[in-house]
């Protein structure tokens, strides 16, 4: 019996040395798929989708003689605190800022930004690159888990003079990615100036859904969003699927209609998707508007 | 080892133990085939007309013990796996996902198992049933390869690939209660009870953007990361159930095409089911 033991012992032992578990460093809680923010911020960082490159280090410092503040423009609703934007899986996320300093012969050349935590930043394109108001776009996919999410950014801009070669880097600012609740067919919600997105999740009917929006005394925009394009909006126009509402839009997409309720629809099919996307911007210039917005489900 | 939450953690130290534990089952088994079992279970067959000390005697075993080691496929299947293709679909039309499973895998399992043969001495087929206790190591694994193509910049030379892959792998004592019937051709069939010993899941990702109009400059990430399977995650002390069929070649050699099936995995759903057929070879005593 020894022998047989002493014999089966070094089978054992290898087997345990060629075939044993590895270890790592944390213990995973949950089999839920995706990448956890909590625990791995710098693989969901280099996930992140977007027109860009990905540096490997720390955000620039502000450099001597670098513009001051950049701030990203509130977007807001009646939970999230201010600098915050809602986002969902796959959803385009657009971040607008200001650089009130940039100014004369300065321009922007690309904004960089980085999840709070992680070992390497993204260097972006800047959209809208002629007006006060910028932004950069990008996407979180669904590769990983929703939770909060912080970002830092700054940007580096350069002088377009001619003769003058110097760049900067401005102060950094901090925007704030919420995870919203997406509301149900009936449920209310209310905001105030800026920009608010808000998802809804309609019903197993499918026919003729109906947003009903108040924007009270002073006019407010509307745009809505189904199955990756829009289908409403308060402007003419409907956006492309890849454009987002902005602040300085035409005067006409910011309608009033008193205390009353606009009734807008869409055709809607719980096969194609249940899930739409409200954006509202509240009349950016002045803050003391109000605006109500349900979804009725068919 | 308990956690706070009155959970089992098994890390590589219980792990360890679990190896212990069935280091001394397999002395015992021994034990009970080469010493207990030879006094106190193996008679000798002699007629009852004849005195002790005259006749045919010889010694009959009633217990046998098997070492056994082999090599297996491992299935798995089930809602998990629908539950991450899921994750396919979406609302950005930029964006295409597809992915691979690999769900079966090749494992070793090796282990160790007492017959008792009660009623060898029965003239008639029931003499070749018997009774068999047993345990094995075996391991778990499969994975997912995950792939996300940004076709936000088609009208661009720009392409932008994400992948993840990310895998399971498990260890498991699999005890082993089993009715036998049979000498040198047998058959086997039990239910089995699946301890989980230690685990992990890796995630590895591989992200690349290439092409002319790619914005500063094309790059490449390789990352990896491993998390510890605990038995907050993993079910054990489930139910399942192995067979086998098997030729005894020798009085201390066989073989034999063994399974275990199993219906759980994780603790919660959406779960898995394995199936693992793996052929053995047996030193038998």
């Amino acid at each position: 019996m020894k022998k047989i033991v002493q014999s089966f012992l070094p089978v054992l032992v290898f087997s345990i040395f060629l075939f044993g578990c590895k270890k790592g460093d944390i213990d995973l809680k949950s089999t839920e798929i995706g990448i956890d923010p909590a625990v791995n911020i710098d693989m969901v960082n280099q996930l992140l989708q977007l027109e860009g490159t990905l540096v490997v280090g720390d955000l620039p410092a502000k450099r001597k003689g670098g513009l001051g503040q950049i701030y990203p423009i509130r977007l807001r609703d009646g939970t999230a605190k201010a600098d915050s934007v809602f986002y969902a899986y796959d959803d385009s996320i657009f971040v607008t800022f200001k650089i009130p300093s940039l100014q004369g012969f300065y321009k922007i050349r690309s904004l960089q930004f980085k999840l709070q935590g992680a070992k390497a930043y993204w260097k972006v394109p800047v959209i809208n690159n002629n007006s006060g108001e910028y932004a950069f776009v990008f996407s979180i996919p669904r590769l990983i888990r929703q939770s909060d999410l912080r970002i830092d950014f700054n940007a580096e801009v350069f002088a377009s003079q001619a003769g003058r070669r110097d760049s900067a880097v401005t102060d950094s600012g901090t925007v704030y990615l919420k995870v919203p609740k997406p509301k149900k067919c009936g449920e209310l919600i209310k905001g105030k100036a800026g920009i608010t997105r808000w998802q809804y999740i309609l019903g197993d009917k499918a026919g003729k859904a109906k947003i009903l929006l108040n924007t009270g005394g002073i006019g407010d925009r509307m745009d809505a969003r189904y199955n990756g394009r829009y289908v409403v909006s308060t402007c003419p126009s409907l956006l492309e699927p890849w454009q987002f509402p902005k602040c300085d839009s035409p005067a006409e997409c910011f309608p009033r209609n008193g205390s009353l309720f606009t009734e807008y629809t869409f055709d809607y099919d719980p096969a194609v998707s249940k899930t739409l996307e409200i954006f509202v911007t509240g009349y950016c210039s002045d803050p003391q508007t109000l605006w109500d917005l349900k979804v009725e489900c068919p | 080892m308990k956690d706070n939450k009155g959970f089992y953690n098994f890390s590589i130290t219980s792990f360890g133990k679990a190896i212990r534990i069935f280091l001394v089952f397999m002395t015992l088994s021994g034990l009970a085939a080469d010493g207990f079992a030879g006094t106190e279970v193996n008679k000798k067959r002699r007629p009852p007309n004849r005195k002790r000390g005259k006749g045919n005697d010889r010694e009959i075993q009633y217990v046998h013990g098997d070492l056994f080691v082999g090599l297996g496929v491992n299935f798995a299947s089930g809602e998990y796996f629908d539950y991450q293709k899921g994750y396919y679909n979406t609302t950005n039309p930029n964006f295409l996902y597809n992915g691979e499973f690999t769900q079966n895998s090749v494992q070793m399992n090796f282990g160790g198992q007492v017959r008792i043969n009660p009623l060898k001495t029965i003239e008639g087929p029931l003499s070749l049933l018997g009774v068999v206790i047993g345990g094995s190591f075996l391991q778990r694994s499969f994975s997912h390869k995950f792939v996300l193509f940004n076709d936000a910049f088609s009208n661009k030379d720009y392409n932008d690939q994400s992948t993840i892959t990310e895998s399971f792998h498990s260890s498991h004592f699999l005890g082993q209660f089993m009715l036998r019937y049979g000498y040198r051709l047998f058959g086997e069939v039990g239910i089995s009870s699946n301890m989980f010993l230690a685990g992990y899941r890796k995630q590895d990702l591989n992200r690349f953007t290439s092409g002319a109009d790619v914005f500063g400059s094309e790059f490449e990430v390789n990352s990896s990361n491993n998390f510890n399977l605990t038995s907050d995650v993993m079910a054990s002390g489930n139910l399942g159930w192995c067979f086998g069929i098997g030729y005894q070649i020798h009085k201390y050699a066989g073989i034999r095409l063994f399974s275990y099936f199993d219906k759980r995995y994780f603790k919660e759903e959406p779960d898995l089911s394995h199936f693992q057929p793996s052929v053995q070879v047996l030193v038998s005593y």
